[in-house]
């Protein structure tokens, strides 16, 4: 009774321990602790003090002299909205996915809002009877520049740090803001002028994860028709004139404080950039004959299968719901590959009576498929230790 | 001699100046037409607030329409007429008073109604006597919602859409529903 105890003890700490280390794998950043390295090493220059938070980059910067006009795409609608392309355009009603250019205007009646995602950078909710022009949008080099203007009414402005430099200002008919990498609503009326409030964060975050959440359908429903002759012209700008949403991406030093603190991380919230690395680089482990396999080494086995499995199926959803057209072929491997690991685990599940050895090369060679990660030794050995636990217990 | 002379015909003269500014000053100004007139339907929604951006004073036909889609979420009325009679049955505007569809509407008249829209009891003045120009305005200045202003006074076409705006705002932050 007690070994079966300590059995499903160590059970857990495998469950956490596998966790843990697909997770430091998936971002490639070394987020377990390094092994302790006994080698004399000379003390490196200290780092320069780092001002403000530490900025992933998430959008590309043009070479310098280079000048690009990005887009803004309508992500949400409410109520009566319209949009002209330009001051002498006739007005057009408002719907999810039109693409605007700079030059554009908008308004909206009482009880009405618009969302867009502005550029590469930027998340406008224009509010109710409000009169909004979007003079200027276009990244210069590695500068994001945007103009808004408010006529009246409330706009919130959500700008995003993408790794650029935000030359973000909202203009009013008596004053000009700037935004840096923040938000705040502004309100300009003609009984008190402008006022400042804060941003309706979390509305706006509501509306970026539904709108992604509507891209996913649209993959799984099958109608993500986009042809080279005729592009499906929100596909064709997402990516490239205008980025997504990046509500729910979190920082590697949120992210490294959810590890240490619960052990659990809901997958989909990794990096892109990290999955795709991941995507690239992950190739099944090679099947072993069969030869006798004990219950824990078959749990082990199963919970390698499991962990896998999950983590890929959660950064399905993600590469779905965030990557444009150009990703559509990544994706379809992607599934391919998850099938592959489906088949690996359903296989295994046959083996009855595996020997822990079969499991162990099975685990090594598991990590080494990420033999440029830093973890690859931490993995063998944490691994190889739990499961010679494990045959010790047993045998 | 001279002087005296220039003063009898100085005087009368001012007295008529002031006569006049008084006078006009009483007055209501009165424009051609409302923008409502043109951009009635709840379709044309969005070209009323564009073309009452404009206007230097809002009248009291644009001011009914613009508070009627506030209450109710649209206008159906077609009239000016209509739109006074259901105002009326509101008690927006006393039953004897008739107010010219194109005369500048006046604030208090607009501070009653948005004293109904967002169920102000007010204090014991209002409570006592119901709702009235005059403390429905001061109710609007206190809530923050109107800046310093008296009952008689009227509103720009840009002031009454911010006036109408910031109810909606308190709408919704009195129904939960307000921005966080």
């Amino acid at each position: 009774m007690k070994g079966k105890q300590t059995r499903w003890a160590g059970l857990s700490v495998v469950v956490s321990a596998a966790s843990l280390i697909l997770c430091g794998v998936a971002n490639g950043q070394g987020h377990l602790p390094a092994k302790p390295d006994h080698k004399e090493t000379t003390p490196a220059e200290p780092a320069p003090e780092q001002v403000g938070p530490r900025v992933p980059r998430l959008v590309e910067a043009l070479p310098d002299g280079q000048t690009k006009r990005l887009q803004a795409l309508v992500i949400d609608v409410q109520g009566r909205a319209q949009w002209r392309p330009s001051d002498k355009a006739p007005w057009k009603n408002a719907k999810v996915n039109d693409l605007l250019d700079p030059g554009a205007g908008i308004r909206t009646g009482l009880r009405s809002s618009i969302t867009m995602r502005v550029g590469k950078n930027a998340t406008i909710l224009v509010g109710r009877s409000t009169r909004l022009d979007l003079p200027q949008i276009l990244q210069e080099g590695a500068v994001l520049r945007t103009r808004a203007a408010v006529r009246r009414g409330r706009a919130d402005f959500k700008v995003d740090l993408v790794g650029l430099t935000n030359d973000f200002a909202v203009l009013t008919p008596t004053t000009t803001l700037a935004v840096r990498g923040t938000g705040f609503a502004v309100k300009w009326g003609g009984l008190e002028g402008v006022e400042i409030e804060a941003l309706a964060s979390n509305v706006i975050h509501a509306i970026e994860v539904q709108y992604l959440l509507t891209r996913l359908r649209y993959y799984l429903s099958g109608q993500a028709v986009s042809r080279e002759g005729r592009p499906d012209p929100v596909e064709a700008a997402l990516g490239k004139t205008v980025s997504r949403p990046i509500s729910g991406a979190l920082s590697e030093t949120e992210l490294l404080a959810e590890l240490q603190s619960e052990r659990a991380v809901d997958y989909s919230r990794i990096g892109l950039e990290s999955t795709v690395a991941l995507v690239s680089s992950f190739e099944p482990p090679p099947m072993d004959e069969p030869n006798g396999m004990p219950p824990e080494g078959f749990l082990l086995a199963m919970l390698v299968c499991d962990n896998l499995h999950e983590f890929f199926f959660a950064y399905q959803n993600v590469l779905d719901s965030e990557l444009g057209f150009d990703s559509l072929i990544q994706v379809f491997l992607f599934s391919q590959l998850v099938d592959e690991i489906q088949a690996f685990c359903e296989q295994l599940e046959q083996f009855d009576g595996n020997p822990f050895q079969n499991i162990l090369n099975q685990v090594t060679a598991f990590c080494h498929t990420y033999s440029s990660s830093p973890e690859v030794e931490l993995c063998i050995s944490l691994f190889h230790d739990l499961v010679q636990g494990f045959a010790d217990d047993d045998l | 001699m001279r002087g005296s002379a220039m003063r009898s015909s100085v005087v009368p003269l001012a007295i008529l100046l002031l006569a006049s500014a008084g006078m006009t000053g009483c007055a209501r100004t009165v424009l051609d037409s409302s923008a409502v007139d043109e951009w009635s339907g709840d379709e044309a929604e969005l070209e009323y607030w564009e073309h009452l951006e404009s206007q230097r004073v809002v009248t009291n036909h644009d001011a009914l329409h613009g508070l009627l889609m506030l209450a109710d979420g649209a206008d159906s009325h077609e009239t000016y007429e209509q739109r006074l009679a259901d105002a009326r049955e509101r008690a927006w505007i006393a039953g004897d008073a008739a107010p010219g569809a194109n005369e500048s509407a006046a604030i208090g008249m607009m501070a009653v109604a948005a004293c109904d829209v967002l169920s102000v009891k007010g204090g014991l003045t209002m409570r006592l006597f119901g709702p009235s120009p005059r403390y429905c305005t001061r109710e609007l200045i206190f809530m923050d919602i109107l800046p310093q202003r008296t009952e008689h006074q009227s509103l720009s076409g840009l002031e009454f859409i911010d006036l109408v705006g910031r109810i909606e705002d308190r709408l919704a932050e009195e129904s939960g529903s307000g921005k966080e």
